[in-house]
């Protein structure tokens, strides 16, 4: 087995437990003296694990008559025959131990209690681990990889790894509170403490303390519901080192390595239960508003006094431009307008009521009579740049250029088609692509869904790939038809499909 | 008015004087819909031009008063915002490459508040109509003012959230406060309206009332015993609910309480955040709330007759913010338009049913009688610990050595339902009687003729 993977290995399962967070190990370091990377690493582990140091394991380890042991291959060495307890049910297991740990045979009894006070702890939070995901300690980088990206191998997604850690840190806490009960219930019982001690329920409760008690941000994203985060410490592509994989995830979590359990204690806040479990009448699991000049805003008391100068220009300025009534009221009595609420005509006189080229007469006609009545109001509130009419100042050339490059870049292609179209219109500012985008793109995209494919619309969602459009741009020889029945021939005949 | 008779208006519990016409002023600034978050973002500003456009082809414009909002400067923004912040997004621009990693990770930009391109003009003109829609409502030149641009309540004090930036309730609110002693802020959104309620989170000066789904959803905070702190304890509320809150259940509840609100706080102004999320398929929500059921909500505290600022917020399937935020308007100036709608420059975005109103999804109700019972109770029972500070803390006002202008005087002490507001006239309309300007082919109730009609949301 390859010493160099396996001592980064147990370094990265570590730090998604939360341990040696600061730790770095190059990988030419580990490569050149695997054992003494090894030592750091545990060293590390054990100071945080011993809280306080007063467990602390002198290293390199040696034994009672000063030779040292490699803790590197004794640990690859009953990792590889069982672990603990396998090598210790074998005849003569921790003989064969301490001879691949480059000591005499003799010496199985003195060994076998270093390695349980070395790695004691370590083989622990390592089962956990295990009991959740699977061995992996086997220097299979791209496995471990796995673990952090996801199967798809997808880079970094936080979520995961988030669920990753929540999953089992979860179990921890239960064992730590069940722990802290057990000592306030048998209060002066040395034996519940001590046994918390080994499994570092005492640690982890101080980190929870601390965790609980500071106040610290939270955020949430919109987009993935409430996970909180942390701010990110740097770009996620760490995750790609593989000596610090797991470290974004942690520091996701934690604030540092001095409470790096504190994670745990803040996502435990997280857990969401059911109504039914009474979670509406608890305080203990919601997230505190921050108070503080750095939070609220700055209220006045009410005095009963108020401004006497409010006619001022610097308060006359927000009420901004009227644009309506017009000044000039005699435009709006030169049009008799329809009843405020008016919706359509149910009936029109168009030979395909509900076409294409129907649907664009009635608009354009509508348009045309909104122009009289409003008059300036009219431009003032844009309505010259809105609806297909924005797309009289761009060519079919150009129209057919845009529909191709964002249908080649479509967002499922893991490409922005935004930037490819600021590359291909360098002509066109942002404004009028983005203009174009909504007033016809999408529009047309509608247009055709609503016709072919009424029970599968969306507006909204530009992960969608269909990017059908019946007709040209100003309707000719759209699709005429009367009912779904013919929608079958007309999406064969006369539909623009991108994808051919 | 004309829809009370539908089931889904609500009885006016300030009796008869409804049907009076409000003064509205609604702020639209014409380039909104060019502001773009980016590629695949589901918040998108040309939603609130699609509302326009409704508005103005249902005719709503003639019984409105329109302007376009002056911008808020950096000054302007800075009196809620901290300068670091302000001055960040001032100078920010739509290339990350230019940005301080620092800066983006301080102030929480980047993935759901992306920095783009016009990203503060776009802000500016958000927040200036706001704060123009608040010096309306006191300058008591309207009785009602809307600001679909506006509404962002995520923003905090020194960082973006949620796809907002720069708080414009806030500073709304702090403009009303100059001239109203109580302001009461409601917010209809899925989601919490975490940045207005931590901003005013120890005033009594603001009452904070949220509805919103909690749990395992954006933002987090709005639990039922989160209520305020210092002096501003038991000022806010907060009503979490579960998917699939449909409009009777959600009605109901909202009328209780904010009856319950109205009569313990007696607010001089009311602030409306009315959220689009929390509508039947939303592409981020989980409500299963009706247009009408949604708008019933505006409509219901209309009838209380306290000035109002109506403002837009969340809302990601853009054609039913569209319907929902066009069907306020005319609510707000007391019209019922067609469910056919007109053609628009937008027709095709509505289609294939081309209604006004949406149907609700069959989905089910997580919310059980139960748990609404106790959310109900707890909510009334921390709104009854209000009323027993001494009213002195609301109607005694201090001596005033100078005596303010005569119409504040009216503003404070007029009890909510006698507003001078509504004497109206001074506004010139179409017909006598707004309410009564359904058009004739209008005779659909909620129920009937849409069920007839294909709807894009089955």
């Amino acid at each position: 087995m390859d010493s160099v993977a396996a001592v980064l290995a147990v370094l990265s399962k570590l730090q998604s437990l939360g341990f040696c967070a600061d730790l770095r190990i190059p990988d030419a370091a580990a490569a050149s003296d695997p054992s003494e990377a090894f030592d750091a690493v545990l060293a590390a582990f054990l100071r945080e694990a011993y809280l306080g140091g007063r467990e602390a394991r002198p290293i390199p380890a040696a034994l009672g008559d000063g030779r040292c042991v490699d803790l590197l291959r004794l640990f690859l060495a009953v990792r590889a025959a069982g672990g603990y307890a396998g090598v210790t049910s074998s005849t003569g297991g921790w003989a064969a131990a301490a001879q691949s740990a480059g000591v005499d045979a003799a010496l199985a009894a003195p060994v076998k209690l270093l390695y349980a006070k070395y790695f004691g702890a370590l083989d622990r939070w390592i089962q956990r681990l295990e009991e959740a995901h699977g061995p992996f300690l086997d220097g299979d980088r791209r496995k471990r990889q796995e673990l952090f990206d996801g199967p798809n191998g997808v880079n970094c997604d936080e979520r995961e790894q988030r669920h990753v850690m929540l999953k089992r840190k979860r179990g921890d806490m239960v064992g730590m509170l069940g722990w802290v009960r057990e000592i306030a219930e048998n209060a002066g019982d040395g034996g519940a403490v001590a046994a918390g001690s080994v499994d570092e329920y005492f640690s982890m409760a101080l980190a929870v303390r601390t965790a609980v008690t500071t106040k610290r941000v939270r955020r949430a994203s919109m987009l993935n519901g409430s996970l909180f985060q942390e701010i990110f410490p740097r770009a996620c592509n760490c995750c790609m080192n593989p000596t610090s994989v797991g470290i974004c995830a942690n520091e996701n979590l934690l604030n540092g390595h001095e409470n790096n359990l504190a994670g745990q204690g803040k996502h435990g806040t997280m857990m969401q239960r059911n109504y039914s479990d009474g979670w509406l009448f608890t305080s203990q699991q919601k997230n505190e508003i921050p108070v503080g000049p750095d939070y609220q805003a700055q209220v006045p008391q009410w005095t009963g006094e108020v401004p006497v100068n409010y006619d001022d220009p610097e308060t006359l300025k927000w009420l901004g431009t009227k644009v309506w009534p017009p000044v000039n009221e005699n435009c709006k009595a030169l049009f008799c307008s329809d009843p405020i609420g008016k919706g359509r005509e149910i009936l029109c006189g168009c030979n395909h009521p509900g076409s294409v080229e129907c649907v664009r007469f009635h608009v354009a006609e509508r348009r045309l009579k909104l122009k009289c009545e409003l008059g300036l109001a009219f431009y003032a509130w844009g309505f010259d740049r809105m609806g297909e009419e924005t797309a009289l100042s761009w060519t079919d050339e150009e129209e057919a250029s845009f529909k191709a490059v964002v249908q080649r870049n479509a967002p499922s292609s893991g490409r922005n088609f935004w930037n490819r179209l600021h590359l291909f219109f360098q002509l066109k500012g942002r404004k009028e692509l983005v203009s174009y985008y909504f007033n016809c793109f999408l529009l047309r995209r509608r247009c055709y869904q609503n016709r072919i494919t009424p029970k599968n619309i969306d507006s909204d969602d530009e992960e969608e790939t269909e990017f059908r459009f019946l007709g040209n741009r100003l309707g000719h020889n759209a699709a005429k038809y009367h009912n779904t029945k013919h929608t079958i021939c007309i999406e064969n005949t006369h539909s623009m499909d991108l994808d051919e | 008015m004309a829809a009370s008779g539908e089931g889904a208006s609500l009885p006016s519990p300030a009796g008869g004087e409804d049907a009076h016409r409000r003064r509205v002023s609604y702020f639209y600034e014409p380039s909104i819909g060019d502001y773009y978050y980016g590629q695949g973002h589901p918040m998108k500003p040309h939603r609130i031009r699609m509302a326009h456009s409704l508005v103005v082809h249902y005719g709503l414009h003639r019984l409105l008063e329109l302007s376009r909002p002056y911008p808020a400067s950096d000054a302007d923004i800075r009196r809620f915002h901290s300068d670091e912040y302000v001055a960040f997004l001032a100078s920010a621009t739509g290339n990350p490459g230019m940005l301080d990693p620092r800066a983006v990770k301080r102030f929480n930009v980047g993935e759901d508040c992306p920095v783009f391109d016009g990203l503060f003009p776009f802000c500016q003109a958000s927040a200036g109509g706001s704060i123009g829609a608040a010096v309306k409502l006191n300058r008591g030149d309207a009785d009602i003012t809307v600001n679909w641009a506006g509404g962002l309540h995520h923003a905090k004090k020194s960082e973006a959230s949620g796809f907002c930036y720069v708080n414009d309730i806030v500073l709304a609110i702090l403009e009303l406060l100059k001239f109203h002693r109580r302001v009461l802020y409601i917010d209809i959104d899925v989601h919490h309206g975490d940045g207005v309620e931590e901003a005013f989170f120890t005033t009594n000066r603001v009452m904070t009332v949220s509805f919103h789904k909690y749990g395992d959803f954006f933002p987090g905070t709005g639990h039922i015993t989160d209520v305020g702190a210092a002096e501003g304890k038991h000022y806010a509320v907060n009503v979490p609910l579960s998917d699939g809150i449909d409009d009777a259940t959600f009605r109901d509840l909202f009328q209780c309480i904010i009856k319950k609100v109205m009569e313990v706080y007696q607010p001089d102004v009311v602030v409306l955040q009315c959220g689009a999320d929390s509508l039947a398929g939303d592409r981020l929500g989980c409500f299963n709330l009706s247009v009408k059921g949604h708008a019933d909500c505006l409509r219901f505290l209309r009838s209380y007759n306290v000035p109002m600022m109506v403002l837009g917020g969340g809302g990601y399937t853009i054609r039913n913010v569209a319907r929902c935020w066009c069907y306020e308007t005319a609510v707000a100036v007391g019209v019922e338009p067609d469910n056919k709608l007109p053609y628009n420059d937008y027709y095709e975005y509505f289609g294939p049913d081309y209604t006004l109103h949406i149907q609700p999804k069959s989905v089910e109700n997580m919310n059980t009688t139960k748990d609404l019972e106790n959310i109900k109770n707890m909510i009334l029972e921390n709104l009854s610990r209000i009323e027993h500070v001494p009213s002195t803390q609301f109607h005694d006002r201090p001596s005033d050595p100078e005596a303010p202008e005569e119409k504040e005087e009216d503003m404070d002490k007029r009890p909510p339902q006698r507003s001078r507001l509504w004497s109206g006239g001074a506004y010139d309309s179409d017909t006598e009687d707004p309410d009564n300007m359904k058009s004739e082919s209008n005779d659909l109730t909620a129920n009937s003729q849409m069920k007839d009609e294909p709807n894009d949301d089955l």
